[in-house]
């Protein structure tokens, strides 16, 4: 059993909803970014001198960029369906990781510089002013928050508290304040093309190696192409499928998929993630950036369909974004969605019996 | 090896998979059901739309955040436990890198093994007969015969 510095819930067999411990979990806050690595991403190094101002400004441009988020920060009436909803909550007991209570630290400053009465009568709305003792809450608050949008099914407005999440970590980026797993992860896309910073000669060597790993156990050759122009589908997948367990075993099994139903493929080196962690620190500007490496990847290689491997934040990005972020698609095949997800066609056979032949399905 | 399936937040929200409203949840349980003969769902309160994150998404997959993924983890972890009860599930299939890399992490501070993750594609690996391939069970036959 792994060791914890902290506490691990017992598990139990029917949900208990907490009681709540205010501040439990203040004191949980993820490393800061350094500058080099801020830079990258277009963001200043340190927190900036005026930074409140500067934050209030930048609050203002996402207000006005997007409208749903003022719609959520107006929206909300305390109804409470949110309160027992979040895993964050009801694993570590604190009432700011109920999404009512990590949205109304944006909704407070949001109130207090954005809304009359707020400006006004700040105490009788529940405004309050960006103070840096704010400013710590958001940071611990707003990364104790996986954008998993479980609350949002609940609540009877809709209220994403994903969007709020990620305008916080904008504001937060754009004052100084990164994220240095999340913004370190981005600039090494950027430089090498995966989240893992795995270069191209180290994809091939893994690639050739599971074509041998599959070869001895099946005795059949299946190939795993990178780089490959002209072929139909370039895959797209998560760089910890090149390495990690049980990662990898699913990459083998995407190229027998692709082998057994007879069309050619490859990956790329140069969009070798499909992870887009642009959307997670909310910067349109960054996750486009992200985005178009597998644009110019599908052009340079000349594919007629793009395909993506296992990967939840990546789906999405593909399914809900990819098409105004990064498109027009029109090279490639119109017959088929745009973008594609790896999944499988199922033959008829009797539940239980391994399908004797199974293909991608469009 | 008896199964269970983890829905990923971001495929089973607001999102879609094939032509059909919740094709997301359906598609992957299918492929699952057709490699392998046991599967169980988790609570209804925790799969589909409904499905807990594996506390780990979002921009949270660092050691530095380790006590918050643990704890966040532990809605899923505990529906998990249910099955594997009630059920005897022996492990969890997942289609997001996050989570099996998560999971991976995590169990072994909720006493489960790491192995007990796996993924979508690794069971569909593992049940495809290849054209060509020789199995185990060609082997036998033919010895069967020649003797």
């Amino acid at each position: 059993m792994a060791k914890a510095d902290f506490e691990v819930p017992v598990l139990k067999q029917y949900p208990e909803i907490p009681e709540i411990e205010p501040g439990v979990m203040a004191h949980s806050s993820p490393f800061k970014a350094k500058a080099e690595f801020q830079a990258e991403l277009g963001f200043p190094g340190e927190l900036v001198d005026n930074w409140q101002e500067k934050a209030i400004a930048k609050m203002g441009d996402l207000l006005g960029r997007y409208r749903s988020l003022r719609v959520y920060l107006d929206a909300c009436v305390k109804c409470g369906s949110c309160t027992d909803k979040c895993h964050y909550y009801l694993g570590t007991h604190d009432p700011k990781n109920m999404p009512v209570g990590r949205q109304d630290l944006m909704r407070k400053v949001y109130r207090r510089y954005f809304t009359l009465a707020g400006r006004f009568f700040p105490k009788l709305v529940g405004a309050e002013d960006f103070t840096e003792e704010v400013l710590n809450d958001w940071y611990s608050y707003f990364h104790q928050c996986s954008q998993c949008r479980r609350c949002s099914v609940f609540c009877p407005y809709g209220i994403d508290t994903a969007e709020i999440s990620m305008a916080a970590r904008e504001v937060m980026d754009h004052i100084g304040i990164g994220q240095k797993y999340c913004n370190e992860i981005i600039g090494k896309v950027y430089k090498i093309g995966n989240n893992l910073g795995l270069p191209g000669p180290a994809l091939e060597d893994t690639l050739e190696g599971l074509a041998e790993d599959v070869y001895d156990e099946t005795g059949v050759e299946v190939r795993y192409p990178l780089d490959e122009e002209g072929v139909e589908i370039l895959l797209v997948t998560p760089s910890a499928d090149f390495f990690a367990e049980p990662h990898v075993d699913g990459l083998i099994g995407y190229g027998k998929v692709f082998h057994e139903a007879g069309v050619s493929w490859t990956l790329s080196s140069y969009a070798s993630e499909a992870a887009n962690f642009g959307m997670f620190i909310g910067s349109y500007e960054n996750m486009r950036r992200v985005a178009l490496r597998i644009r110019e990847a599908a052009i340079k290689l000349g594919v007629k369909r793009i395909v993506f491997g296992e990967c939840g934040h990546a789906w999405r990005v593909a399914y809900s974004f990819l098409n105004t972020l990064a498109g027009p698609w029109d090279f490639l095949d119109p017959r088929y969605p745009i973008p594609q997800h790896m999944r499988v066609h199922l033959g008829s056979d009797p539940a239980g019996q391994a399908p004797a032949r199974q293909e991608p399905e469009r | 090896m008896v199964l269970t399936y983890h829905d990923t937040c971001n495929v089973a929200r607001a999102s879609r998979m094939g032509d059909r409203p919740g094709g997301q949840f359906e598609i992957p349980r299918a492929i699952i059901r057709a490699t392998c003969n046991h599967f169980y769902d988790m609570d209804e309160d925790t799969i589909r739309d409904r499905t807990f994150c594996c506390g780990g998404g979002g921009g949270l997959l660092t050691d530095d955040l380790m006590e918050v993924r643990v704890k966040g983890a532990q809605p899923r972890v505990e529906a998990l436990n249910n099955v594997m009860h009630e059920k005897g599930v022996t492990h969890m299939a997942a289609i997001c890198a996050i989570c099996k890399s998560q999971f991976t992490k995590v169990l072994p501070y909720y006493g489960m093994d790491m192995d007990q993750i796996v993924s979508v594609h690794q069971l569909v690996s593992n049940a495809l007969i290849l054209t060509g391939q020789v199995t185990d069970e060609d082997e036998e036959e033919a010895a069967d015969e020649a003797a």
